[in-house]
């Protein structure tokens, strides 16, 4: 079974990979002469290299390079659209709010006990000192910009 | 000269050093807060002092900047400065097995290491080495990015078609934006933000510092083994053994990093990525490399440290930045009324040798702050909840992706780069040879075009790319490099099948 998982994670990175090196060369018609060089060269490293792991899966099929593990598939979605969304709103909403915010929602997505109202009340007081105090020591003694 | 080490071993000049020390070594462990930005935040103060003091203290902010680089790198996965990549390699490992504490102790001797002999380089053979530094061409330049990305094959594992596949886009994602040479608008799809390509330093960071946070996230057990045997001592007598024993290792790799220093624009992190590979290739025991292998952690910060001494060789005898913050560092100088160039050894010594011994003593300095602030640092990390660890790291990958060019979308690309790097690392393909391809593919294609062009108008392109003999002798060596991790692969598969 685990080799049939890794082996369809293989062929998914040569598709993949093949797929990109096409897209990418396509792209370079615009491109003058000597622009072409080095995306066309990336290009055909990344298609030559898919190509070479599907006769490997077909030749030497038992390559594994992935341990199979259990994914909290949730947390982790979780977690990447917290980023995103801290990623994209400090313009909008401000820099230490959504900071406070995010940081907060990051320590929930981390805990894996369920939390008290005090633990909640603590997490969201610690967010918004952690921010605060970091802010002020970015932006005032190291003089470093913040969103 | 007696009078320069008199002059930087004053009360004064001392206490500066190793202020300067702290405060790069502080924001050097930053993700994302470069040496470059150490020296330029910290530049002004130095504005009132005298020449030599401010020389000091710009100085010891870029040699603990360097260093500090290796903290994030072995603690979290995230080279604090781009010179701390190869740290990363094989200081994460040590951290994850229980080893940090070894690991930031062995960087902390390794980087006083490299650092002394850069600096002495700079003491003595400063005039002499500068001359190395005009003796590169655009086409030397290309074959040594050709020689970093042949660390792909290393970095692979048994798995080079995977390192390639990242290699690959690693150097499409170096193509967006303005093509280097020429102007070529490339991969851009109309968004004006990618003009000026990926950025390096939020691509590193989401690269190497959002997949951990993730796994952090998801995984129950703690981020850091923690051994509590381990928890008492700097295991500075295990860290000076295991540096006697790779003691060619280190004047290897403290040599690498002087040499590199001296090519302008080259850099840290290109002398980590060259000292690496040829530590891994010299080694007894190569397969351990990537693993956890003391020797990595040891030969990268060696090479970068050494970087700052051999950087400042072109600096001030040419008036050629070698590195980033070199060029800062030139610009104080002016500032200052100092004139660079060889008259500058002659005219105005006693600034340049003051300057030179306070870089020495700086470096001596890192290592009792080195040492200490290493060890709180490790403790800190291995003690700190995750729930509270894993928002602080996140806080710093936004504020330190956006803190180079003011921009929001650095922080846009940074989570974006470090969501697709998890999601490749889910299938196989790591970090390591993507930034590679990143960091090394615009100075291989602006050597590769220059050289191109130039070869062309002489009418003997063959002759350019193959006959300079600086050209020759770096590809030999990446030659070597192919050949011992192929034999070495082949070794493994043989080992296994038996």
């Amino acid at each position: 079974m685990t080799r049939i998982v890794n082996q369809w994670r293989q062929a998914l990175v040569a598709v993949l990979s093949i797929g990109l090196g096409a897209f990418a060369i396509s792209q370079t018609n615009s491109m003058s002469e000597l622009g072409r060089v080095f995306p066309t060269t990336a290009s055909l490293i990344a298609i030559s290299a898919g190509l070479g792991v599907l006769v490997q899966i077909i030749l030497r099929p038992s390559a594994d390079t992935v341990a199979n593990e259990k994914i909290d598939h949730f947390r982790a979605g979780l977690f990447a659209a917290t980023m995103l969304v801290w990623a994209l709103s400090p313009d909008r909403f401000g820099f230490v709010p959504t900071s406070s915010m995010a940081v907060f929602a990051v320590a929930v997505i981390t805990r894996r006990e369920p939390m008290s109202k005090t633990s909640i009340l603590v997490h969201a007081a610690a967010g918004v000192v952690l921010v605060l105090g970091f802010s002020l020591l970015l932006s005032e003694v190291l003089n470093v910009r913040l969103p | 000269m007696l009078d320069a080490l008199l002059s930087a071993l004053s009360l004064e000049n001392l206490l500066l050093a190793f202020l300067g020390v702290i405060g790069g070594t502080i924001i050097g462990a930053l993700p994302g807060l470069s040496a470059t930005m150490a020296v330029a935040v910290l530049v002004p103060f130095t504005f009132t002092m005298d020449p030599s003091s401010g020389l000091i203290v710009l100085g010891a902010i870029y040699t603990g900047a360097i260093y500090g680089g290796a903290y994030s790198a072995i603690l979290v996965n995230t080279p604090g400065t781009p010179a701390a990549i190869a740290t990363s390699m094989d200081g994460f490992p040590m951290a994850k097995r229980g080893d940090g504490d070894l690991a930031v102790t062995l960087s902390c001797l390794g980087s006083v290491a490299g650092g002394i002999v850069g600096a002495l380089a700079l003491l003595f053979l400063a005039p002499p080495l500068s001359q190395i530094a005009l003796s590169f061409g655009p086409v030397e330049y290309f074959w040594l990015a050709i020689f970093g990305l042949s660390l792909i094959a290393t970095l692979s594992r048994g798995a080079t078609l995977l390192g390639l596949i990242g290699g690959g886009i690693g150097l499409l994602l170096s193509c967006v934006g303005s093509a280097v040479v020429g102007g070529d608008v490339r991969y851009t799809f109309g968004l004006t933000s990618l003009l000026g390509g990926i950025p390096v330093i939020p691509a590193l960071i989401g690269l190497y510092c959002v997949p951990v946070l993730i796994d952090m996230v998801i995984r129950p057990e703690a981020h850091l083994e923690r051994r509590a045997e381990q928890m008492r001592g700097f295991r500075l007598t295990e860290a000076l053994s295991l540096m006697w024993r790779s003691k060619f290792n280190v004047i290897r790799s403290a040599m690498i990093g002087t040499g590199v220093g001296i090519i302008p624009a080259a850099g840290g992190s290109v002398a980590g990525l060259v000292a690496y590979s040829e530590a891994r290739r010299t080694a007894k025991t190569p397969e351990q490399f990537g693993k956890g292998a003391h020797d990595g952690v040891i030969a990268s910060e060696a090479s970068n440290s050494a970087t700052v001494g051999g950087g400042f060789i072109p600096t001030l005898v040419l008036g050629i930045p070698g590195t980033p913050p070199d060029a800062i560092i030139l610009g104080a100088l002016l500032v200052q009324g100092i004139r660079t160039g060889p008259q500058l050894f002659t005219q105005q010594a006693d600034i340049v040798f003051t300057f030179t011994f306070g870089l020495l003593i700086a470096t001596l300095l890192m290592l009792p702050t080195g040492l200490i602030i290493g060890r709180y640092a490790y403790r800190l990390i291995v003690s700190v909840p995750k729930t509270a660890l894993a928002p602080a790291i996140a806080f710093l990958t936004i504020v330190g992706s956006f803190a180079i060019e003011a921009n929001t979308f650095h922080v846009l690309i940074m989570v974006s780069l470090g969501i697709i790097g998890w999601l490749l690392a889910r299938i196989g393909i790591e970090a390591s040879p993507i930034v590679l391809g990143l960091i090394l593919g615009p100075i291989a294609e602006a050597g590769f075009v220059q050289g191109w062009l130039i070869g062309g108008a002489q009418g003997d392109r063959f002759g350019m790319f193959f006959g300079q003999p600086i050209s020759l002798a770096i590809m030999a060596l990446t030659v070597l490099t192919l050949a011992s991790s192929g034999v070495f692969k082949r070794k493994t598969r043989l080992e296994c099948s038996t």
